[in-house]
């Protein structure tokens, strides 16, 4: 009997964790700890694939035309490269450039300016209207009610069948988080598979010394703010950080944006400005414009040959990650 | 089988105390009380042997009365909009001596968060992670659960959104951004909204818009507010919406529509407004 008794309930215990479990976000080991709390929003395949769904489709739109993948497209990281200022639903996203979307959850806050402090509540500002907050949302879950088979997917996903703003905004962000780049060549490196060749190995010593303490390994970012001497666009006064704080020191910082498949993410900075790795190199040699807010580490510029300028172009590359971008689980829906 | 255990110790122990104190007494006595105890012990072990299911069932039916006994205790919080003596309605004309000029309410709404009930100053009960969402033309009671009879003399409350709330990702209910109660191009909860007519307005079909919020500092909109109320289930909170106009000079101050100094100020000029009928 009391064998019995204990052995169920140690067989419900071990289920009840192995259900509980879920599915876990997949990335190497020498990446730090996530920033995103799973705990909010605990992970499953149902919801993922939802996420995906409405990620694609452009019923997030007033007039169903744009998706999120229309200014995000997978093949090229999750960023658009047809145009250096991204144009689409409302005036403020005109101004910028969108990122490439990767190891979202590690960021701590988003947008170009930090404008959003959450990855849930990012969706919101494409998808509204800053002026007519809250309607369109509304307008969503009502058209996504009468949309075939969006009613039984939130039911699998989510187990109740009222699809809420809550419930949309916590599948798009499993979907993202999801978006996980770590197999790129550095990586094989990290993974002792492969082995950097000689020139990468020059420009990754030149990485370290001058681009490593903003765009840090193994993100290539550490997803905070500064300004790198790039000159104010008149035609734009985009003002960065300061839009939001509000804080004079604030003035012209930008999100530092991670290197990783930056072959696929030109146009480059947050407005577009430059369309090739080369054009960037030579801004941070010879473009750097001085000002107070200037990051220290750039203040006397870097210098750099033109061979050691091919040798960190050349490490540069090795952070594109091909199986990211072209991983189907990623792609449209089919 | 612990539970006889237990009572097997005892008395042998309350045996030995009884040998050090009665020495002196007489043998006979002594023995006869002997006799007794040991009657007694056995009496209780066959009790306890018998009835221990039953023992054991009247000890969790004790523990668990002792709970119910605390019956729980609903207390409503009623908010009742006013403009200046009247009650206040959405979208009626209200005459305001200040501006000579009238005025109408179209939409009017602020969270409520971080409810405590006080007594002498001390906190005796505190909401857990609640929030709650007043809505003139939806919803304008709270309802507190406390797991028994209180005495406060004093309420305490946030008019807003707490700052772990504010980033802490999406939420449902009366958090849920689809209420319109969030700013996206900005992350955040606009905390106090309020939204009406004026002729002495200079706006486009002479509207003026409050949406209070901003949860970082400096620009902080999170008002705490304390009250003295009666012991009563039923606590009456009006606040007047003619005073808080009166504060402002609607002409000039007409459309605050995100975090700043001035947002500040205005989440101030609100804070008073509140009252205990
Ligand atoms: C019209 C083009 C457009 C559409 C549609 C669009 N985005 Fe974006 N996205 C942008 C731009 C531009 C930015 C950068 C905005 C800024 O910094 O102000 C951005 C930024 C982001 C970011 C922040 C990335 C970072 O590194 O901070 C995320 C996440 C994101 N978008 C997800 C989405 C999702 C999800 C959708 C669909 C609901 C979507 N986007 C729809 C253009 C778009
Ligand atoms: C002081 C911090 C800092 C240092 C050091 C720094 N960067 Fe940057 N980098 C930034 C910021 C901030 C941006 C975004 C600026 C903007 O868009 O306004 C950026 C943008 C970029 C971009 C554009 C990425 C994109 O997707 O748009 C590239 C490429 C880049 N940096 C490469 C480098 C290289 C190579 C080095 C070393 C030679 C370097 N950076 C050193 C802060 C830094």
């Amino acid at each position: 009997m009391k064998f019995n008794i204990i052995l169920i309930s140690f067989i419900l215990f071990i289920s009840a964790i192995t259900i509980k479990k879920g599915v876990q976000l997949k990335y190497p080991d020498y990446f730090p700890k996530p920033n995103y709390d799973l705990k909010n929003n605990p992970l499953s395949n149902e919801t993922i694939a939802l996420g995906r769904l409405l990620f694609y489709d452009a019923i997030l739109s007033k007039n169903n035309t744009i998706s999120c993948a229309s200014c995000h497209s997978s093949y090229n990281a999750f960023a658009h490269t047809d145009h250096s200022l991204s144009h689409g639903i409302n005036d403020l996203i005109g101004k910028r450039n969108a990122p490439g979307l990767m190891n979202l959850a590690w960021h701590k806050l988003f947008m170009w300016d930090g404008a959003i402090n959450h990855l849930d509540m990012q969706a919101l500002a494409p998808i509204n209207h800053p002026k007519e907050m809250g309607e369109s949302m509304n307008n969503i879950v009502d058209k996504l009610k009468k949309k075939h088979p969006y009613p039984t997917l939130f039911k699998r996903a989510f187990r109740d069948s009222i699809i809420t703003g809550e419930n949309i905004l916590k599948a798009l962000s499993q979907f993202q988080l999801c978006l996980i780049s770590a197999e790129s060549k550095y990586d094989q490196v990290k993974k002792n598979r492969k082995k950097f060749s000689d020139q990468e190995n020059r420009g990754y010593v030149l990485f370290k010394t001058n681009c490593n303490f903003c765009h840090t390994e193994p993100l290539f970012s550490n997803y905070t703010f500064a300004n790198n001497g790039l000159a104010i666009d008149s035609t734009l006064n985009d003002f960065g950080r300061w839009q939001v704080t509000k804080k004079s020191t604030d003035s012209l910082m930008f999100k530092i944006p991670s290197l990783r498949n930056l072959s696929y993410t030109y146009p480059y900075m947050h407005d577009g400005r430059f369309n090739t790795i080369n054009q960037v190199i030579n801004h941070y040699t010879k473009g750097i414009k001085q000002s107070a807010n200037l990051a220290t580490e750039l203040k006397k510029g870097i210098l750099l040959s033109s061979n050691e300028k091919t040798d960190l172009i050349a490490f540069l590359l090795t952070l594109n990650d091909s199986a990211f971008v072209f991983n189907l689980n990623f792609a449209y829906p089919k | 089988m612990g539970f006889c255990v237990f009572n097997k110790l005892n008395i042998i122990n309350l045996k030995n105390n009884y040998f050090k104190s009665y020495l002196v007494k007489s043998k006979s006595s002594k023995h006869l009380l002997n006799i007794f105890r040991n009657n007694l012990n056995r009496l209780i072990q066959t009790f306890a042997k018998k009835y221990l299911v039953l023992v054991l069932l009247l000890f969790i039916y004790v523990i668990f009365s002792a709970f119910y006994l605390s019956k729980p205790k609903t207390i409503i919080l009623f908010f009742i909009p006013c403009f200046g003596k009247e009650k206040l309605v959405i979208d009626k004309n209200y005459y305001s001596e200040i501006i000579s000029d009238s005025i109408s309410i179209q939409s009017l709404r602020f969270y409520v968060s971080g409810i405590y009930l006080l007594k002498n100053g001390k906190s005796i009960y505190q909401t857990k992670n609640q929030c709650n969402l007043i809505d003139i033309s939806k919803k304008l009671r709270i309802e507190i659960n406390t797991k028994s009879e209180l005495d406060f003399d004093c309420i305490q409350f946030n008019i807003g959104v707490d700052s772990s709330k504010q980033v802490s990702g999406v939420m449902g209910g009366d958090l849920d951004p689809m209420n319109g109660m969030y700013w996206t191009w900005q992350s955040g909860y606009i905390n106090f909204k309020l939204e009406g007519k004026s002729n002495i307005c200079n706006t486009r079909n002479n509207i003026f818009q409050f949406h209070i919020g901003g949860y970082q500092s400096p620009n902080n909109t999170i008002q705490k507010i304390m009250l003295p109320v009666k012991n009563e289930t039923n606590i009456i909170i009006r606040f007047d919406i003619k005073n808080f106009l009166s504060q402002i000079d609607l002409k000039n101050v007409n459309e605050v529509v995100s975090p700043s100094y001035k947002s500040v100020q205005i989440s101030k000029q609100y804070a008073n407004i509140f009252s205990i009928e």
